[in-house]
């Protein structure tokens, strides 16, 4: 015969449900064991409130304790949050806008050059050609040093990344090359790197 | 002297008057765990300092006597873990004197709630002296429904035990 006896704490609590309660006094009215637990789990109960209600101590605070009331402070942890991270979020979208503008000024800057130093390297290759038509056909120019030196500056040239415009008309840049087509010893070349190109600097004499 | 700050939607309570209104329970209950009076009238004391000092942290998503219950059972079974806690022979003056054993269960029954497991014992306080419902009951315990349900049931055989003499 089953027992119910985990029924029978849960009716002494209080805590059966309906249904379950039908059950319980069916089986009481057969079951002499279930009702002895029965009488003993509501004894049990009895003892241990009286047992509790019974124990009286004396509780002095160890310490003097407030008796006024003062209203908390409603506490803008989440709103003080909120505020700081749409300003955080504002600070790093400027932040990243003022760096694509720079980003964008850098891309039209260095298309610009770009462009530039196409127009000079054209110019460049069309003079030597001339130089070349003209040398062969006066073939008054047949020293060595000024071939190698021409040469020299002319993969000097290549090597640079770019020309700066910056301080340089393209009408000086033409006078330079000019030069350079005439007398290699007083060539001018600006020679401006890819990291530096918005301060050229002048090498060679 | 540091102002205690104590708001409730519902009510204001100082600190003074829920000393006052919720000492002998907590008392109670830490003694159904620690079985000591001494180690139970500190756990008092304790309970409202730590209470003062995190009163922030208390959502009042639960009644003051359930959130002060609370820190009452961690501080007791923390106690209890401690290496350097010794259960001493609890103290009769505990009782009082109009303590009537008039129903032979009750001579014993202070021992067997004493010979019980602390995690029975303060089942069987809650549910018993108390009056909490499971659901109150598992809040406090940090357990489920269906295991405050089943340990009250093991309380209960394992008290039944002790008093019938079988353990």
């Amino acid at each position: 015969m089953k027992h119910y006896q985990l029924e029978i704490s849960q009716f002494v609590d209080n805590e059966l449900p309906a249904d379950e309660l039908k059950k319980l006094f069916v089986h009481l009215s057969d079951c002499e064991e279930c009702r002895g637990i029965l009488s003993d789990f509501m004894g049990m109960k009895k003892g241990s409130k009286a047992f509790y209600d019974d124990i009286d101590v004396d509780l002095k605070p160890a310490i003097k304790l407030p008796a006024e009331i003062v209203p908390r402070k409603v506490k803008n942890t989440y709103k003080t949050l909120f505020y700081f991270s749409a300003a955080a979020s504002i600070i790093l979208g400027l932040l990243f806008l003022i760096k694509l503008s720079n980003v964008d000024n850098l891309e039209t800057q260095y298309s610009s050059l770009q462009l530039k130093y196409n127009e000079l390297r054209i110019e460049h290759s069309s003079s030597k050609k001339d130089d070349i038509i003209n040398n062969s056909s006066s073939k008054n120019i047949s020293s060595n040093d000024e071939k190698v030196s021409s040469e020299k500056k002319h993969h000097d040239f290549k090597k640079s990344d770019y020309v700066s415009t910056k301080n340089l008309s393209s009408k000086s840049l033409k006078e330079n090359y000019s030069k350079f087509s005439g007398k290699s010893q007083q060539i001018t070349v600006v020679q401006v790197t890819k990291n530096d190109f918005l301060t050229p600097q002048i090498i060679g004499n | 002297m540091n102002k205690i700050i104590l708001h409730d939607k519902k009510e204001n309570i100082s600190l003074a008057e829920l000393y006052e209104r919720y000492s002998p329970d907590i008392f109670k209950y830490s003694f159904s765990i620690l079985k000591n009076n001494e180690e139970a009238k500190d756990a008092v004391q304790e309970v409202f300092v730590r209470y003062a000092k995190n009163e922030s942290s208390f959502k009042q998503d639960c009644s003051y006597k359930t959130w002060l219950l609370i820190i009452a059972r961690n501080y007791c079974f923390n106690r209890i873990k401690n290496k350097n806690f010794r259960n001493e022979e609890i103290e009769d003056d505990v009782f009082i004197e109009s303590y009537s054993p008039d129903y032979d269960m009750q001579i014993s029954l202070k021992d067997a709630l004493m010979k019980l497991p602390e995690e029975y014992n303060e089942l069987i306080y809650l549910k018993e002296y108390e009056g909490f419902s499971y659901k109150e009951i598992a809040e406090i315990t940090n357990l489920s429904l269906e295991n405050v349900k089943i340990k009250l049931f093991r309380a209960r055989q394992e008290l039944r035990k002790i008093l019938k003499g079988d353990n």
